[in-house]
C-alpha cells in the first residue's frame, strides 16, 4: 500500500502534464495548417526558380564557371537551422546527427534556432552569427541578413561551398533532416530531362544569370527555413501528442493504484472494527 | 522450577480447539508458563504440549506441537517440570531436527546423555553485548556494495512471495558457510519441505554437513510448532557461542513465518487481534526471539534471517517489528525481478548499518553512494522518458540514463545454487573488484561498451571481454 497522499500529488502532476502537452498540441496544430498552406503554394514556385537556374546553367557561356567553381576545395559555410526550443521528438537530435557527421572543424557555422546555436557551440564550431528562429512563420525579411554573410564570406574566398541543413518537412508524421549543398550550383539531373530549347538570352546569359542569382538564394534560404518551421510544428504536434498520451494513461494507472490502496485501507480498517467486536 | 520430577501430575483435557488444548489441573498444581506437557495419543506417541496461558488456578492453556487429531475431552496428560528441552553440543553436528529436538534424518537417536537446553532463555544482558564492525564478505556485488554485512550482525532479506529469497540464502550458505571455519545452525520456518531436502542434499554434497545443524518446522507442520523452531535452532546456536565461545552463523528462513504461527494461534488463545489480524503481543514476541540473537564477548551469531513481505506491502506489522531489530537489510523488488535482474535486490532500499565512511573506508562509501545517486536519479528521470521519450532529455541526462542502466545490469550476478536456473556458473566476487567496477562504470570509463555485456557477470574485466565477442 503506497502513500495515498504521495500518490494523489502525482497524479495532479501527471495531469498537468497532460495538460500543458494538450494546450501545446493545439497550438501546433493550429500553426501547421497555416504552415502547410503556405509551402504548398511555395513550391511551385521554387520549383520553376530552380528549373530556370537549372536551365541557364547548361548554357555554353556558364558551363566553365559551374564546373571550375565546383574543383574549388576549401572550407564550408553552413547554416543550421533548428527550433529554439525542444519538445519536438528527435527532431533535434536527428538533425544534429546530421550535422556531426557533415561539418569539420575549420567549417563555419550560422546557427539560426537557439538549439543549433547551443549546440554548435557545444561541439566547438566556428559559428559566426547566430539568430532567433521565432515563434511565428518566417518572414521573407529575415532571411536578407543570411544572404549577406554568405555573400561576404564567398566573395572574400574564405569559404568554397554553402550549404543549407535543415530539416525537410516530408508531411505531418515524417520530417527528415537534409544537407542541401546550395552554391556552387550543381547540376541537377531532376532538371535535366526535360527537352532542350535553344533560349536566346538578352544581353547574354551571364548578365541573366547574375539578376537571376538573388532570387535564387532567397528562395533556397526562404525554402529551408519554411520547411524547418514546418517540421518543427509538425514534430512538436506529434510529440506532443504521444506526451499526452502518455501522460494520460500514467495517470490512469495511478488512478487505478489510488483507488486500490484506498480501499485496501478501508478495508483493512472494517477488518480490524470486526475482530476486535468479535474479540470482546 | 521446584524439583518435583517424581511426583507425577495429570491434567485433563477440557477444550480442544485446532492446535490450543485446554487442561484442568486440580489442587492448584497447575503447570507454569511454557512447561511442557507429554500427552500419550490413541497412536502411541507422545504429543508434547506447551503451556501458553494460566487461565485461573486450575485451567490452564497449551499449545500443541503437533496434530491434535484424536485428541478427546478427559485425556490425562502429564507435567513435565520443565519446558522444552531440546539437545546441544557437538553430537547435534551434521543431524537434523524437529522442534522438540527429535532427530529427522533417520540415523542413530540421539540419548538422554547428551546435555539439552530449555528453548527459552532471556537475552544476554546489556553489559555481555558486543559490536564489533567488522565486515563480512559474501562474494555477491549488490550485498558487499550496498548492504555489507557485520561479522556478529543481523541480516535481513525482504522480499514478497517468489522473488528470490531463498535463493540468496542458499547463496549466502555457500559463500560464507562454506568458509566459515565455525559451526553453522539452519532453521527451515515455515517454508517448503522440498527446499529443506535440497539444502541437506547439498550440505552433505559440499561436505559441510558435519559442521553444520540443522532444524526445521516447515509449512505442513502445526504452529505450534512453526512458531518455536526458531527458538530450537537458536538454542543450539547460543550453546556453541556461549559454552565454546565461537563464531556461529544462523540462517533462517523464514523468520515471518514464526510471526504468523503466532498470529494463527493468537486468537485461538483468548487474545484480540490486533492490526490486519496479529496477535496483540507481535512486538514482543519477535523482540523475544530476536534479542536472543546476538553476539556477546564470548562468542558471535552471525545471523542472516529472510523475512516474507505479505503481498509486497512492506508496511505490514510483521516485517515493520522484524526490520528495527537488524544490522542490515536487503529488499527484494518484484519490479526489479520483472526486469529479469537476479538478485533482485533493490539498491535504493537496502541499507546497512556498516555502510560509514570510518568502518568500510572512504571509497566503498563514496562509491556506494554515487551508485544510489545515479540510480535514484534515473529513477526521477522515468517518468520524463515515460511521457517525453528519452529524446527529450539533455545531454547529460542521457548519459546518466546510460550509465544507471549499466550499473543496474553489473549488479546482477549468477549465482552458484541458481547454476541450473541462469545456465551460467557462479560467480563470486571480491569486494575490491566490485568497488572498482561501480567506481569505473560510474567515472565513464566503460561508455563505450553496450550494456548487455554489463548482464550476469562477475568482476569488470569480464565486461570488457564479453563486449569483445
Amino acid at each position: 500500500m503506497q502513500n495515498l497522499q504521495q500518490i494523489k500529488k502525482r497524479i495532479k502532476t501527471t495531469n498537468s502534464i497532460a495538460q500543458i502537452s494538450k494546450a501545446m498540441e493545439m497550438i501546433s496544430a493550429s500553426k501547421i495548417r497555416k504552415v502547410q498552406s503556405s509551402v504548398d503554394r511555395y513550391n511551385p514556385y521554387a520549383k520553376k526558380i530552380k528549373c530556370m537556374v537549372q536551365k541557364i546553367i547548361v548554357d555554353k557561356d556558364l558551363a566553365d564557371n559551374v564546373e571550375n567553381s565546383s574543383k574549388y576545395e576549401g572550407n564550408k559555410l553552413v547554416y543550421i537551422i533548428s527550433p529554439d526550443k525542444g519538445l519536438c521528438g528527435g527532431l533535434i537530435v536527428n538533425l544534429f546527427k546530421k550535422v556531426n557527421s557533415y561539418v569539420k572543424k575549420s567549417d563555419y557555422v550560422v546557427a539560426i534556432g537557439k538549439k543549433a546555436a547551443n549546440n554548435a557551440t557545444k561541439y566547438y564550431y566556428n559559428v559566426l552569427a547566430s539568430f532567433n528562429m521565432g515563434t511565428s512563420f518566417p518572414k521573407y525579411d529575415d532571411i536578407y541578413p543570411l544572404i549577406n554573410t554568405a555573400n561576404n564570406f564567398y566573395v572574400s574566398k574564405e569559404v568554397t561551398k554553402i550549404s543549407i541543413i535543415y530539416t525537410e518537412f516530408k508531411n505531418i508524421i515524417t520530417q527528415e533532416a537534409i544537407i542541401n549543398e546550395i552554391f556552387p550550383i550543381k547540376y541537377d539531373k531532376n532538371f535535366q530531362n526535360h527537352e532542350k530549347i535553344d533560349y536566346i538570352f538578352e544581353p547574354n546569359s551571364k548578365q541573366v544569370f547574375k539578376d537571376l542569382l538573388p532570387y535564387y538564394f532567397e528562395v533556397e534560404f526562404y525554402g529551408a527555413l519554411m520547411n524547418a518551421y514546418a517540421s518543427e510544428q509538425a514534430a512538436r504536434m506529434i510529440a506532443m501528442k504521444n506526451a499526452k498520451d502518455n501522460a494520460s494513461d500514467i495517470s490512469a494507472s495511478l488512478v487505478n493504484i489510488y483507488n486500490k490502496s484506498r480501499q485496501e485501507k478501508i478495508t483493512n480498517e472494517i477488518l480490524d472494527l470486526a475482530n476486535g467486536q468479535q474479540g470482546t | 522450577m521446584e524439583n518435583r520430577k517424581d511426583v507425577s501430575v495429570h491434567g485433563t483435557v477440557i477444550r480442544v480447539q485446532g492446535a490450543v488444548v485446554d487442561f484442568k489441573f486440580e489442587n492448584n498444581k497447575v503447570p507454569e508458563i511454557y512447561e511442557a506437557l507429554t500427552l500419550k495419543m490413541p497412536s502411541g506417541d507422545d504429543l508434547v504440549l506447551e503451556t501458553m496461558f494460566e487461565m485461573d488456578n486450575f485451567e490452564v492453556r497449551t499449545m500443541a506441537m503437533g496434530s491434535t487429531n484424536g485428541i478427546k475431552r478427559g485425556m490425562k496428560a502429564a507435567r513435565t517440570f520443565a519446558p522444552i528441552m531440546v539437545p546441544v553440543g557437538d553430537k547435534t553436528l551434521g543431524r537434523m531436527f524437529n522442534v522438540l529436538g527429535e532427530t529427522i534424518d533417520s540415523l542413530e537417536k540421539i540419548d538422554n546423555s547428551v546435555e539439552r537446553y530449555s528453548i527459552h532463555k532471556s537475552a544476554p544482558v546489556f553489559t555481555d553485548q558486543k559490536t564489533a564492525p567488522e565486515m563480512l564478505e559474501t562474494g555477491l556485488k549488490v550485498i558487499d556494495l550496498v548492504s555489507p554485512f557485520t561479522k556478529g550482525g543481523k541480516i535481513g532479506i525482504f522480499g514478497g512471495a517468489g522473488v528470490g529469497k531463498t535463493v540468496i540464502v542458499k547463496e549466502l550458505i555457500r559463500n560464507i558457510a562454506t568458509i566459515h571455519k565455525g559451526h553453522s545452525v539452519f532453521a527451515g520456518v515455515g517454508e517448503r519441505t522440498r527446499e529443506g531436502t535440497d539444502l541437506w542434499m547439498e550440505m552433505i554434497e559440499s561436505q559441510i554437513m558435519d559442521k553444520t545443524v540443522l532444524v526445521f518446522g516447515q509449512m505442513n507442520e502445526p504452529p505450534g510448532n512453526r512458531m518455536r523452531v526458531a527458538l530450537t535452532a537458536l538454542t543450539m546456536a547460543e550453546y556453541f557461542r556461549d559454552k565454546k565461545s565461537e563464531d556461529v552463523l544462523l540462517f533462517i528462513d523464514n523468520v515471518f513465518r514464526f510471526a504468523q504461527a503466532g498470529s494463527e494461534v493468537s486468537a485461538l488463545l483468548g487474545r484480540m487481534p490486533s492490526a490486519v489480524g496479529y496477535q496483540p503481543n507481535l512486538a514482543k514476541d519477535i523482540g523475544d526471539l530476536q534479542e536472543r540473537i546476538t553476539s556477546t564477548n564470548n562468542g558471535s551469531v552471525t545471523s542472516v534471517q529472510a523475512v516474507y513481505v505479505p503481498a509486497d506491502d512492506y508496511t505490514d506489522p510483521a516485517p515493520v517489528a522484524i526490520f528495527s531489530h537488524l544490522d542490515a537489510t536487503l529488499t527484494l523488488d518484484r519490479t526489479i525481478m520483472e526486469q529479469g535482474l537476479y538478485p533482485a535486490v533493490n539498491p535504493l532500499t537496502s541499507s546497512s548499518k556498516l555502510l560509514n565512511p570510518n568502518i568500510v573506508g572512504n571509497e566503498h562509501y563514496n562509491t556506494t553512494m554515487s551508485v544510489k545517486k545515479i540510480l535514484q536519479k534515473y529513477k526521477d528521470l522515468q517518468d520524463i522518458i515515460a511521457i517525453l521519450g528519452i529524446d527529450e532529455l539533455s545531454d547529460e541526462d542521457k548519459l546518466i540514463v546510460s550509465r544507471a542502466r549499466k550499473v543496474q545490469r553489473f549488479l546482477t550476478q549468477p549465482l552458484f545454487v541458481a547454476e541450473t536456473f541462469t545456465g551460467l556458473g557462479g560467480r563470486y566476487v571480491k569486494t575490491e573488484d566490485t568497488i572498482k567496477g561501480f567506481k569505473e562504470i560510474i567515472e565513464g570509463k566503460h561508455d563505450s561498451l553496450p550494456e548487455q555485456a554489463f548482464y550476469m557477470i562477475g568482476s569488470i574485466e569480464e565486461a570488457i571481454e564479453k563486449s569483445k565477442k
